[in-house]
């Protein structure tokens, strides 16, 4: 693919400048590809996590019968869209899957009071 | 009034304040030594995270299910979720750590300790005096509330 770009000159010569120290003549090329593979990287994360989150919670969704019925008062992880084990302490399945990148980890039966929370002061970006 | 020596007490010039280090149940702290962190009677919590520090500190890999997040409520009236993890609120100059539930929203740049840990101890705010005292016999058990 060949691209073309308009970026600041003092920002292009500091970067053919690096790029080529660091890789040779074919410096910038390569850079900038890496460059482009850790932005892909960084706007595709907080995607997958939210993915994962909602796969996880749609999972608990369906299994919380079975939990409160099978694993009342256990600590348990779900995570990868699956249950992943119970326990009686959270230290019991604090090392489940600890890959995933989301997991949820709660005990069976704790309802943690749901509030509305007035954030007045708060400003959110 | 109780004993004095009891007291583990914070200057506190402007905000109130408590010193603290926060821990997730995996064992990583969010710094290496005590922050001041602002107790704020406004907030029904036990600790409000910025956002930044809650998915640096992979939090989201201990979340509560969804179905018990709270909501916020933004001064416009908008409505946006808070997701709710859980860790450990160490208290150095106590020596003493307590779990707590740890909930964030998206932006959110404030930390903060509410209510929901205030009101599991017994907490001093010494206006004339500038010092926030906490009362080291309440720090004896730890409490998930």
């Amino acid at each position: 693919m060949n691209l073309t770009l308009q970026i600041p000159d003092r920002l292009q010569a500091e970067f053919e400048q690096r790029a080529r120290e660091r890789y040779g003549e074919a410096g910038p090329a390569r850079a900038l590809q890496e460059a482009i593979a850790l932005w892909l990287e960084t706007v595709t994360k907080p995607d997958d996590l939210k993915a994962e989150r909602a796969l996880n919670n749609q999972v608990y969704r369906g299994l919380k019968r079975d939990l409160e019925r099978e694993y009342q008062g256990k600590y348990v992880v779900i995570a990868h869209g699956a249950l992943q084990g119970a326990g009686d302490t959270l230290e019991q399945v604090a090392g489940l899957a600890p890959e995933a990148r989301h997991r949820l980890v709660f005990q069976v039966g704790e309802a943690p009071p749901r509030r509305r929370e007035r954030l007045w002061r708060m400003q959110r970006s | 009034m109780a004993d004095a020596e009891k007291l583990i007490c914070w200057d506190s010039q402007d905000i109130f304040a408590i010193g603290i280090r926060l821990k997730t149940p995996g064992g990583q702290f969010h710094a290496e030594t005590e922050e001041p962190v602002e107790l704020d009677t406004g907030y029904g919590g036990d600790v409000l995270l910025p956002w930044e520090m809650y998915v640096d500190l992979e939090l989201y890999g201990w979340e509560c299910p969804e179905e018990h997040w709270s909501v916020g409520l933004s001064v416009s009236g908008e409505k946006f979720e808070m997701p709710l993890s859980r860790g450990v609120l160490v208290v150095p100059r106590l020596g003493h750590e307590f779990d707590v539930r740890i909930e964030t929203f998206e932006g959110n740049e404030q930390f903060l300790i509410g209510r929901g840990f205030i009101r599991r101890h017994k907490i001093l705010l010494d206006g004339p005096g500038s010092r926030v005292c906490f009362f080291a016999d309440e720090a004896e058990f730890q409490n998930l509330g």
